[in-house]
């Protein structure tokens, strides 16, 4: 008898969730079409296969059964975002399935030191990559060095990847461990390393395919990129390494660590109506009873141009498994109704969306005396007290939703009944007697005027994006304001150009997404504390603070709010952050930098009645690679 | 005839050189480029990227030189070495895009125009000879219907038929299990099962426009002396018909042939994006809203370099039928 047993680590974030179980001596199991290829002499046995200790997955509901096909309808290769968020999240740590706990996966375990400096990961001994080449911290090293710090090859460094400005030293411990050690507290990387972006990258970059077209590895690689048609290496491994931001996993001939992997690339999609990935013979989990996973042999992603093309994939039960570009409101009825005809049931994706439309009003706008009325909080809230918010539900958004400011979502553990309600209640008079102490003056049409008599006017721009139907919302507010004496007008226009004017600090106000309305809230602090370049509220106060040109020094009352943001990065424990952050959006309340108009209601995805292991729920959101952290490949077929 | 000749292809090169430009500076229209979408695509999707990549990635494809030189560098490559660039978001070489998908459309728009032949042919000859006749106001109220509806909605209501009534879903060229197979007897079998539909739909505005012109060209000859004097001399019906007036009225069908050839790229891209078929038109499409601005730039190109051609072919035929334009 060989015992499997998973070391917890001793740190303070504990691993958890994994079982220890007996196991017959050399009884872990394998997909018939892997067994084939084993008899065949292809492919090593299962037992050698498998790292020494494979992470052992509970399944939601039962053990599967082998075989089968996943269809997922993708629109296009714009659209390589739908493999990374299904076949393609396999991180060093991950978010468990309920993203509440930050659990291992690639590394069998982590530990963090108390002040959030030194953060060790144990890699699994004997782990493969899918053309067998074995996994080791060699692999995180090469990317580390060669890819991540060489600003050739990857300019700039993420700001997950920085404490105090500087990225980490990296140190291979021994072949299976590495020890990543900031200069200063950096709570947050845990949660980086997890979330979408800065996982994946670190457990994508096999060495000993990628090393072929880097010319420190490869002394021809200058002659080799001119074979395959490129000026130098560079602009080879660039390429090869998909420029920073296309899915160079996905091109068909990159060794994995993921359940499937493509046949072939994604690129193909040009000339054909289809890409398949098939399992992974090394991939590194498996159920209890030592079933090696994916349960399900292949996964399909069928093309299709046009949105109403899925919609009748779904409907016609040609789609198992999805919610991206078919979980939109107006498809809810048709699916609803095609729900036995199709076989397929819903899920609810609980978007980590807190709001239908995030309103910001420029606070840095050049304009001297449209920025002395901007920067005044009543004024704010006189705009905020004139919008009926109850209408625009009922108008908008199908009566779905409550009236909702900038902040977090009811069901999480940040939030904050003051931020969330404050300044909510509909209430032109209030506003009207707030702007008659900001704004006094009338012109001939009604309309407020400064006190020279030249009128106070501002545009609301908007785009038409993310189906959020942001014009039809700021059409209305800007009547409601209109109706107190604020002559503003809606601006609609294409999403570039809204973002080139916000980047360019020259929009008066706008409106735009409410992201980050659950634990997300900690690292998309857009709309709580300006911190990141997305908070259109005061993008030059967050240039400022990182020292770049355009910055404009904020307010003490900003700074300080912002130094509390450090203070949540200097928290190693994810409890001890959300305590932090806590405290952090009380200021935020106080501040009232923007607001929102009512609470996103839940989406959903189609998912086919016979495939055992799916979710009821899934938590989504911008950061999290949802449904792919609700484990895919533990999905199989019933029948 | 052959100074005209000469004359007309001389022409054809700065009408060439001026859509190219156009085609370009059109694209650069739209605020933003390739780049400005992507990242803000990619930002809603949790993979935000840093000012330092986006500026080394506009850098690198060129997007941070000004207009006129990234034409430049387009159309010397074309001219020079036949390179028509990369796409950004396909990440391969422009002409092995557009070759890629042309084999189809070229045999759907073939198969589209012979069919929109052999159906308004009959009937435009039909409803000529039998005006007012019940099955002439059959055929002219389809035919209205049929020009009245834009195509892509045909499609739709076709496709939502065909799943309401027969549960199937008719959309793309190939069932699942042909999608990626080699070309066999039973792949040729499916393609066919799958194409009458685009077929039907592709061809429903031609039909209609073709056999009401038809029947009004023919009308103008049914009543003229010669159809007159040929029928007193006692002609059989049908021969008379076919033989003379009808040839005269043909024109509009050769002349149709001078429109295919652009057809075959653009060829009823909404239509093609609605039926998912892997067509041209559909990836011209996209191209265009991602501001992918090579590959839309050549397609149009390779669009408008189709119809200069197809305009002198039906220039050339014209000539020769008719010697008064040789000599203006």
């Amino acid at each position: 008898m060989r015992r499997i047993v998973a070391r917890v680590a001793g740190s303070t974030l504990a691993l958890a969730g994994v079982l220890a179980f007996p196991l017959a001596a050399s009884a872990y199991q394998e997909a018939p079409m892997l067994a084939e290829q084993v008899a065949a002499g292809a492919l090593p046995p299962v037992d050698e296969r498998l790292p020494a200790e494979p992470l052992v997955l509970e399944p939601r509901e039962a053990v599967g059964t082998y075989g089968g096909e996943l269809t997922f309808g993708i629109k296009g290769m714009a659209d390589w975002v739908l493999l990374q968020r299904t076949m393609g999240y396999e991180p060093l740590v991950t978010w468990n399935p309920e993203w509440d706990e930050i659990v291992p996966n690639i590394a069998k375990a982590f530990h963090v030191n108390e002040d959030a400096t030194e953060f060790v990961f144990e890699l699994r001994e004997g782990m493969k990559w899918s053309d067998g080449h074995p996994f080791t911290a060699d692999d995180i090293v090469f990317w580390f060095e060669d890819i991540l710090l060489d600003p050739d090859v990857s300019p700039g460094i993420p700001t997950g990847m920085r404490a105090g400005g500087e990225p980490p030293v990296l140190t291979k411990v021994d072949d299976l461990t590495v020890k990543f050690e900031f200069e200063e507290s950096n709570g947050l990387f845990l949660q980086y390393v997890a979330y979408a972006r800065g996982g994946f990258e670190m457990t994508s970059f096999p060495k000993h395919y990628f090393e072929q077209f880097h010319l420190k590895y490869n002394e021809n690689a200058d002659e080799l990129a001119k074979e395959l048609g490129f000026s130098n290496w560079l602009d080879m491994f660039q390429d090869r390494s998909g420029d920073y931001m296309a899915p160079w996993r996905f091109r068909g001939d990159v060794p994995v660590l993921l359940p499937w992997m493509l046949q072939t690339g994604l690129e193909t999609l040009a000339s054909s109506q289809q890409v398949v990935a098939v399992r992974n013979p090394y991939y590194f989990k498996v159920d209890p009873e030592g079933n090696q996973l994916p349960y399900i042999d292949r996964a399909v992603y069928a093309s299709v141009q046009d949105d109403e093309v899925l919609l009748l994939k779904a409907l016609n039960g040609e789609i198992d498994f999805q919610d991206r570009n078919i979980g939109i409101d107006a498809n809810r009825a048709v699916l609803y109704d095609g729900q036995e005809a199709g076989g397929y049931r819903f899920y609810e994706v609980a978007l980590s969306d807190m709001n239908t439309g995030i309103i910001s009003i420029n606070q840095t706008i050049p304009d001297d005396r449209k920025r002395e009325i901007f920067t005044n909080k009543d004024f704010r809230i006189a705009l905020s007290h004139a919008i009926n918010r109850q209408e625009i539900i009922d108008i908008v958004h199908q009566g779905v939703g409550e009236p909702w400011q900038a902040a977090p979502r009811p069901d999480t553990p940040l939030y904050s009944e003051r931020l969330a309600k404050q300044y909510t209640e509909y209430d032109p008079d209030l506003a009207n007697r707030m702007l008659d102490a900001i704004l006094p003056d009338r012109g001939a049409n009604g309309m407020r005027t400064y006190s020279d008599g030249t009128p106070f006017t501002f545009v609301l721009e908007a785009s038409d994006a993310h189906g959020l139907r942001f014009p039809d919302a700021a059409e209305l507010v800007v009547r409601y304001w209109q109706e107190v004496g604020i002559d503003a007008q809606v601006r609609v226009m294409d999403r570039a150009l809204l973002d080139q004017r916000r980047i360019a600090n020259v929009q008066d106000a706008m409106i735009w997404r409410g992201f980050g309305g659950s634990l997300d809230a900690i690292v998309d602090t857009r709309w709580y504390v300006p911190v990141t370049g997305n908070s259109n509220f005061g993008i030059p106060w967050t240039q400022w603070a990182e020292g770049e040109a355009g910055g404009i020094e904020p307010p003490q009352s900003v700074k300080d709010h912002m130094a509390m943001y450090r203070e949540v990065a200097l928290t190693p424990t994810l409890e001890g952050q959300i305590e932090k952050y806590g405290e952090l959006l009380e200021v935020s309340a106080d501040q009232f930098y923007v607001f929102g108009i009512s609470l996103r209601g839940p989406g959903f995805g189609i998912v086919k009645t016979d495939l055992g292991n799916a979710p009821q729920v899934v938590p989504a959101g911008g950061d999290i690679l949802d449904p792919a952290h609700s484990r895919l490949e533990q999905l199989f077929w019933k029948n | 005839m052959v100074a005209y000749l000469i004359r007309r292809i001389l022409l054809m090169i700065p009408t060439i050189f001026a859509i190219s430009l156009v085609a370009f500076l059109i694209i650069q229209l739209p605020p933003g480029d390739f780049l400005d979408g992507m990242v803000s695509a990619m930002e809603a999707d949790g993979n935000p990227m840093r000012a330092e990549m986006i500026a080394a990635l506009r850098e690198r494809y060129g997007l941070d030189q000004p207009v006129f030189v990234q034409y430049w560098q387009w159309i010397t490559g074309i001219v020079l070495r036949g390179d028509f660039g990369m796409s950004f978001e396909w990440r391969q070489p422009v002409q092995d895009l557009i070759w890629e998908r042309t084999g189809l459309t070229f045999l759907l728009s073939l198969l589209t125009l012979v069919f929109v032949w052999i159906v308004s042919f009959p009937i435009g000859v039909y409803s000529a000879v039998r005006r007012y006749s019940v099955g002439d106001y059959v055929a002219t109220f389809l035919g209205f219907i049929g020009l009245a509806i834009p195509n892509f909605l045909l499609a739709l209501v076709l496709l939502f038929g065909a799943y309401k009534i027969f549960g199937v879903n008719l959309a793309g060229l190939f069932s699942r299990e042909y999608e990626n197979a080699p070309w066999s007897m039973g792949k040729v079998l499916d393609l066919m099962a799958h194409l009458w539909l685009p077929l039907i739909v592709l061809g429903s505005s031609g039909i209609a426009s073709l056999f009401r012109i038809m029947r009004a060209n023919l009308l103008d000859e049914l009543y003229k002396p010669y159809v007159v004097t040929a029928r007193a001399k006692g002609l059989p019906e049908w021969k008379l018909i076919l033989k003379y007036p009808v040839r005269v009225a043909l024109n509009p069908f050769v002349s149709t042939v001078g429109w295919v050839l652009p057809d075959l790229v653009s060829g009823a891209v909404i239509t093609a994006v609605v039926l998912n078929l892997p067509l041209t038109g559909p990836m011209l499409l996209r191209a265009l809203q991602s501001q992918d601005m090579y590959l839309a730039g050549s397609f149009i190109l390779v669009l408008g370099v189709l119809t200069v051609i197809g305009t002198l072919i039906s220039d050339i035929l014209l000539a020769m039928l008719d010697p008064r334009i040789r000599y203006r």
